[in-house]
């Protein structure tokens, strides 16, 4: 034991009594076994010989002029604090009564008058056990508090890297509400939010098994890959292919992420949601009050192989001011006194008597405030609600490039896919990877990423699977338009979708031709105004946004094949620093 | 009954003397001049009928005596401070005329273990 | 929280129950109960009759399980579970990992 090592060669022993002969007999036989000692012949000389010697062990006579023992040992025991220095009463006091106040006055065990030499040798070997036992209690006490205190400064350095990685998020943004202990990424519980380049919201909510580091150390990637892929404009599903495939990676056996993660898109009015282990998220529609239930159909990320995960996540249609939920699972199984579980009844309650939506968040959360048995907040639960409601969409993107130099390339790209591609590659990330090498253009790739998107989907849906943009008009026309889809691309064969991108150089800027060039039959655009801001059957082709982000839109050939022209220019603050 | 016991018991003194070696003759010293302080300062607190003192005096002096083996001496501590506790201290004049008797044969002994011992030579 | 593991007569068989709350503190008897068996066990039963709470990980203990007998080509059954411990294992969608019954 650690305490036994520390034991001073000589244990001091404080010995008070008034009476002389008492007091030189028991120094002398204290002596005899090798030990110092500090006489005191009363209860004062007593206490001020304690602090200046700091003895291990008191022999206190109980009856003293000045100050008595009783007294004595309570200042001692208050001047020792958590060290215990034991205390002996010496007494020829025999009744309980007296005896019993020498107990409470704190002292440890008495010696009677006459002294015998070896009851005495006996209590003073006992007293120094428990005080070397004690010792050792402090010091590991004291270990412990010290590896605490370590642990927790080690989570405040990991905490800070997290935030570094995840800092370009924008949880805080104004139509994103949530519950969220600041330290929740070391109870697992994680909440990213981020802006694709077109402005649309990408969330995700997730909840690692385990607590503490392992849990913090799936954080990161995850959150590393969000933001780095959700940045470049990859799709939700290959975000979450690429999670998975990490964390299956790096994770042991029997760890892994209950998540669930949405995506907003402002053009089209459709959220998009994969749940994988979380507790039902919710859609409330804030016009009629309905409340839909969207339950986990996945299983959580971390566990399924890369070849075995499949993404097929839920589109919904949305309005705008629609309120969307996630939570983890640690706000159901909140108990209450009696260690009755929250449940999912009580989180539904509060949406089906909400009476005003934009109180819903605060209801939740007061509902749970009002069941839960303690004052603590729960470390381990989350609560996230998104408004569907834009927010400065290309803000975050385009704040944070910044071009060095202004110049301006001359440039040409192509890029051809062919059936197995379009089935299950998404070329926008490389497209708007390629364009932000542009200096100049990078800043703009918020608007470019949209254009893209317009024209390479027009191309897929309309030109090569050749679906009506009309049928999403109506709510069931809606789901079926995304069910043909998914199966006329498995049955595609010989189609193909062409991208060229062509840069010129201009005064100051640039010039960002676009063509695509689909494989289908195409359609007769000469009867169209294409310059008209209309609706007229081809508004699902996002034609009066292309106009109003582009110089010109140009339909060739049989209609398979349409151009657009992007001019841009640095901006004044640009030209000055370049100047 | 205190009649009866010895007023020294040669025993525990043998045994104190291996305790104390070479400070023995200094204990016997210091005991003989305490109790003459406390004989006499027990006297004082009895003509003042002080309880409190006549008490504190006893017990303090009860401890001493049992200490050095004077049974007898310490029995009559015992039963004065007994008496000085239930504010009967008037009641003790007998007793405490016993004490400084006993106490005198006592301090007899004790000069004859000192001048004895002191003539042995020093191991 | 006790747990029992019985192989079955042929040897091939072990079944492993799970009594009372089923969460971290099972961690090291639930390995035990499949790490220490020493017959070539094909098939494995957890029983959750007795199950009042499963956790997230007792969910990894589960995944651990499989991982031990053989990942994909496992064959493991849950069976005699309660609506509450179901609930749980729906929302994982375990049910593609394992046969629950």
């Amino acid at each position: 034991m650690d305490g036994l090592e520390e034991r001073p060669a000589k244990l001091n022993i404080l010995i008070a009594d008034d009476n002389p002969t008492d007091r030189m007999i028991l120094s002398r036989i204290v002596q005899s076994e090798g030990l110092s000692v500090i006489e005191a012949a009363n209860g004062l000389e007593a206490v001020e010989a304690f602090k200046k010697h700091r003895p291990d062990l008191v022999l206190l006579d109980a009856l003293m002029p000045e100050m008595d023992g009783f007294d004595a040992a309570k200042h001692i025991k208050q001047l020792s604090a958590d060290d215990l220095v034991p205390v002996i009463f010496l007494t020829s006091l025999t009744d309980a009564d007296s005896l019993a106040r020498c107990l409470n006055a704190g002292g440890d065990d008495f010696l009677t008058k006459p002294y015998n030499r070896i009851v005495l040798k006996a209590k003073i070997a006992a007293m120094t056990r428990l005080r070397n036992l004690n010792k050792t209690v402090l010091a590991q006490r004291d270990r412990i508090s010290g590896y605490n205190k370590h642990l927790l400064r080690e989570q405040e350095v990991a905490k800070c890297v997290f935030d570094n990685i995840a800092h370009p998020g924008c949880v805080d943004a104004p139509n994103i509400t949530y519950i969220l202990s600041p330290m929740a990424v070391f109870n697992g519980d994680l909440l990213l939010a981020a802006r694709s380049p077109s402005g649309n919201l990408l969330v995700f909510l997730g909840d690692f098994t385990g607590h503490g580091l392992p849990a913090a150390i799936g954080a990161m990637p995850v959150a590393e890959i969000f933001y780095g892929m959700s940045l470049k404009g990859f799709a939700m599903s290959e975000i979450l292919k690429e999670i998975n495939r990490k964390l299956v990676q790096i994770l042991p056996a029997g760890v892994f992420c209950c998540g669930c993660m949405a995506h907003f898109d402002y053009r089209k009015n459709v959220i998009s949601v994969w749940n994988g282990g979380l507790p039902d998220a919710i859609l409330y529609r804030s016009d009629s009050g309905e409340v839909e239930q969207l339950p986990s159909f996945n299983l959580p990320l971390g566990i399924l192989k890369p070849d075995q995960f499949k993404v097929a996540p839920k589109e919904l249609e949305c309005a705008e001011g629609d309120q969307f939920y996630m939570c983890s699972d640690g706000i159901l199984e909140e108990e209450n006194i009696e260690g009755e579980m929250y449940g999912e009844q009580r989180f539904l309650d509060v949406f089906k008597n909400n009476t005003d939506p934009s109180l819903i968040f605060s209801e939740q959360k007061s509902a749970l405030d009002a069941f839960r048995s303690t004052d603590d907040q729960g470390d381990d639960h989350s609560l996230v609600e998104i408004i569907f409601r834009q927010e400065d969409a290309h803000e975050t993107a385009q704040t944070s490039v910044i071009a060095t130099e202004s110049i301006s390339r001359d440039w040409r790209f192509s890029y051809e896919l062919r059936s197995e591609t379009l089935r299950s590659f998404n070329p926008l990330p490389l497209l708007t990877h390629i364009i932000r090498e542009e200096p100049g253009l990078s800043a703009k790739s918020g608007e470019l990423y949209t254009i893209l998107a317009e024209l390479y989907y027009n191309a897929l849906d309309h030109g090569v699977l050749g679906l009506n943009s009309q049928m999403k008009a109506s709510s069931d026309g809606f789901a079926e338009y995304y069910r043909l889809k998914e199966k006329r691309l498995l049955s595609l064969d010989g189609a193909s979708v062409a991208i060229t991108l062509d840069h010129i150089p201009k005064d100051n800027g640039g010039r960002l031709t676009i063509q695509v060039e689909d494989s289908g039959k195409g359609f007769n655009y000469k009867n169209i105004d294409v310059g008209l801001e209309s609706n007229s059957g081809y508004s699902g082709r996002g034609i009066p946004l292309l106009h109003k982000l582009c110089e010109r839109l140009q339909y060739h050939g049989k209609g398979n094949v349409v151009s657009v022209d992007y001019l841009w220019e640095y901006t004044n603050k640009l030209l000055t620093k370049a100047g | 009954m205190v009649s009866n016991m010895p007023h020294l018991d040669y025993t525990m003194l043998d045994e104190l003397k291996e305790i104390m070696d070479d400070e023995f003759l200094a204990l016997l010293r210091a005991f003989l001049s305490d109790s003459d302080t406390r004989v006499k300062s027990l006297r004082v607190a009895y003509d003042a009928g002080d309880h409190d003192n006549a008490r504190a005096i006893a017990h303090s002096f009860k401890g001493s005596s049992g200490n050095m083996g004077a049974a007898a001496l310490s029995q009559l501590c015992t039963e004065i401070e007994q008496l000085a506790k239930d504010g009967r201290t008037l009641d003790a004049g007998t007793l405490i005329g016993e004490l400084e008797g006993e106490y005198k044969s006592v301090a007899t002994e004790i000069m004859g273990v000192i001048s004895s011992d002191a003539k042995l030579p020093k191991k | 929280m006790t747990i029992w593991a019985s192989q079955s007569e042929a040897g091939d068989a072990l079944t492993i129950k799970v009594q009372g709350r089923f969460d971290f503190s099972a961690h090291q008897e639930f390995r035990d109960a499949y790490e220490k068996s020493q017959e070539p066990t094909q098939q494995y039963i957890v029983d959750l009759k007795d199950t009042t709470y499963l956790d997230s990980s007792a969910l990894g203990m589960l995944l651990l399980l499989r991982d031990h007998a053989g990942g994909d080509t496992a064959s493991i059954d849950i069976v005699n579970c309660n609506s509450d411990v179901k609930k749980i294992l729906t929302i994982s969608n375990f049910e593609q990992l394992f046969a629950i019954k």
